[in-house]
């Protein structure tokens, strides 16, 4: 018997590009990178000075990947159910986290003995940093999860390991819905400051807008961005059984390790081409049903001409690329999932969005970029996360009703 | 039939009698290194990482450096070394305050450029991989023994999808440094903090021990329920007493149940 089919019932998303799909889509189509000098604290005597903030949305947690989860994962249960309570269902959570990034306003405070006493229960469990655990279990009482979550800490592939799973999961019949995406936000001194001193963001300081450069020559590094996305995964037959269209479907999942570098992928795309290969064979697809790819693409030296190669050996060069970061930052953990979303929104509005700010292409990077929005008609999308650690994800994203 | 193939572990003296004593883990990952210049790269928790799993392999007697290998792992809390905290904590005050124009000035320049590697949760999956020649899928969870549970599911079902011929699953945690107490203290546990690791090499045929049922169940937790634990216990349980029988753990809200045969 042929797998059960996974579909995408509901999205969410909240980023700089937008709040909400319908702005994060118009985002996506307008083309413009939002990046803008960082205001969530001083950042003006770091390399870098801005990134992709979320904008417009009040945040009261000190943990600002927690209440863009929240809010990006009830978009999507809202769109898939109305906010009715999932009831008689198993419901999953699976879940790609940031890290557990210390306060250093706490750390100060504490090692010179002046940190007040916490006000409460929460504020105990939250000084210095917020464990993983409590953001998973606020993640898991939002959603109504009846089975054990999944949690992923892949860092830039940890939201497409935390679809790939679910789907895995569903086709395994361990869950009958799974709320999957991710959640990150490294916008903080430590966090900045960890990848300024590798030297991997990109220093144009006096034109963030056009600093997230994949693929181009001109590239410096990544940006910085912050948010969630996440997406309502089930299966097929219970989609229809409630009348439910189908937004999109999750046909396969592929992963692999270089075993290279801790920071640079094997130049040749080896390992990238690998978890490309293993998600179409769990597709039961070939290269020659697959229409477009989803980059990494993140505009950093060694990744983009690695993946470039790796594309080149799966699909061929003549396969469109779109590179979502030149948009959205890096959203690090949360990259997969915003970035799984963008796809979907392309599948819907009938065409891909453009790569931004990729003026000339640098060397070793020579595929078929996407610089225009341009039509869509339907198939299969590729797309890659590809993490530090040299720990590849990729997915097979089919479309849905139209 | 998915058997466990080999079993490795590191940690303290007492740990097996599960009475830890409350020492640093002796752990030298050096004979398992592919070129030394790596062990710059490395927190405790990527060598305790390391040398688990070099002895799983070592145990299991099998080649598994290819890409019909994967690696599974739970990792605990996020560990962080002494040193750089003390510098980011000395060289950013002000008047007791953090004060960012310090950090910028004095504490910045002063981080090793490395000591993002040593924070990165995933580092202890790229270790072993890179020196083991490991080059499959891999899961990267955390922060419980529910996630290790969840992360043996994930090994079992591509061994059984033909996804993988082996499978690393395996568990680390480093509590033994200031954040890890903080959290501990913070979580009210007054158990001797540990820094261990367990990994079994997870195959097909006959081995240690036969994987026959895991059934993991779970649901709504409290907020303020008890932390998780740390992901190296069911593993370690294992590693002590491998014959059939059947492994109940709870933690997290999360109930799995291990038929060994």
């Amino acid at each position: 018997m042929a797998d059960p089919a996974v579909v995408v019932t509901g999205l969410g998303v909240l980023c700089g590009l937008g709040n909400d799909v319908p702005s994060f889509s118009r985002g996506l189509f307008e083309g413009v990178n939002p990046a803008a000098s960082v205001t969530v604290f001083d950042a003006s005597r770091l390399p870098t000075r801005f990134a992709v903030e979320v904008r417009g949305f009040e945040v009261e947690h000190r943990d600002r990947k927690i209440p863009f989860a929240l809010e990006a994962a009830r978009q999507a249960l809202k769109q898939a159910f109305g906010g009715r309570p999932l009831l008689d269902a198993r419901v999953g959570l699976s879940v790609g986290l940031g890290l557990e990034l210390f306060s250093l306003d706490d750390l100060v405070a504490q090692r010179a003995g002046t940190l007040p006493p916490p006000a409460g229960d929460y504020e105990a469990m939250t000084r210095l940093n917020t464990p993983a655990h409590l953001c998973v279990r606020l993640l898991g009482h939002a959603v109504g999860a009846t089975v054990p979550p999944r949690v992923f800490i892949s860092a830039c592939a940890a939201g497409t390991d935390a679809i790939g799973h679910a789907f895995r999961a569903l086709v395994r019949g361990r869950a009958d819905v799974i709320v999957a995406g991710g959640t990150d936000s490294m916008i903080n001194p430590l966090g900045m400051a960890g990848f300024c001193r590798i030297g991997a963001m990109s220093t144009r300081n006096d034109a963030p807008g056009a600093a997230s450069r994949p693929f181009d020559a001109a590239a410096d590094g990544f940006v910085l961005g912050e948010g969630a996305a996440f997406l309502v995964l089930e299966r097929e037959a219970s989609a229809r059984a409630r009348g439910a269209p189908v937004l999109a479907r999750i046909a396969g999942y592929g992963a692999s390790m270089d075993a290279h570098s801790v920071s640079d992928p094997c130049p040749d795309g080896r390992g990238a081409a690998q978890a490309m290969r293993a998600a179409l064979a769990s597709a039961r697809l070939s290269a020659a049903d697959v229409v477009a790819v989803s980059a990494h693409g993140t505009g950093t030296p060694r990744n983009d001409p690695a993946e470039s190669a790796a594309i080149r050996a799966v699909v061929g060069p003549d396969v469109p690329v779109v590179a979502t970061k030149s948009l959205t930052g890096h959203l690090v953990s949360a990259a997969g999932a915003v970035e799984t979303v963008a796809v979907v929104c392309c599948m819907r509005a009938g065409r891909l969005h453009p790569t931004a700010n990729l003026d000339m292409v640098a060397p070793g990077c020579e595929l078929r970029h996407v610089l225009h929005p341009e039509p869509f008609s339907g198939g299969h999308v590729l797309k890659n996360s590809f993490g530090f650690g040299g720990q590849n994800a990729c997915l097979v994203i089919g479309g849905g009703d139209s | 039939m998915i058997s466990i193939l080999g079993i490795g572990w590191v940690g303290p003296p007492g740990l097996a009698q599960g009475k830890p004593d409350d020492v640093d883990t002796p752990c030298d990952p050096t004979p398992h290194l592919r070129d030394r210049k790596s062990l710059k790269l490395m927190a405790r928790q990527d060598m305790l990482a390391l040398v688990a799993a070099a002895r799983a392999v070592e145990d299991a007697r099998v080649d598994l450096a290819s890409e019909r290998t994967g690696v599974y792992f739970a990792v605990g809390g996020l560990a962080f070394e002494a040193a750089p905290l003390d510098l980011l904590a000395e060289r950013s005050a002000r008047e007791e305050r953090f004060d960012m124009a310090r950090f910028c000035e004095d504490a910045y320049p002063a981080l090793h450029p490395l000591f993002t590697f040593k924070c990165l949760p995933n580092m202890p999956v790229f270790h072993i991989s890179y020196n083991l020649g490991i080059r499959g899928p891999y899961m990267v969870t955390h922060p419980g023994p529910g996630q290790w549970f969840e992360a043996l599911q994930a090994a079992c079902d591509d061994l059984e999808d033909g996804v993988v011929d082996h499978a690393l699953v395996g568990a680390v945690a480093d509590q033994r440094n200031p954040l890890g107490r903080h959290h501990a203290a913070r979580c009210g546990s007054a158990a001797v903090p540990v820094d261990a690791s367990c990994v079994l090499v997870v195959g097909r045929g006959e081995g240690r021990a036969r994987i026959e049922a895991l059934e993991i169940e779970g649901g709504p937790v409290d907020l303020f329920a008890p932390c998780p634990a740390s992901p190296v216990g069911p593993s370690l349980a294992i590693a002590a007493d491998c014959s059939p029988r059947t492994l109940e753990w709870a933690d997290d809200g999360i109930r799995a149940r291990l038929t060994l045969g």
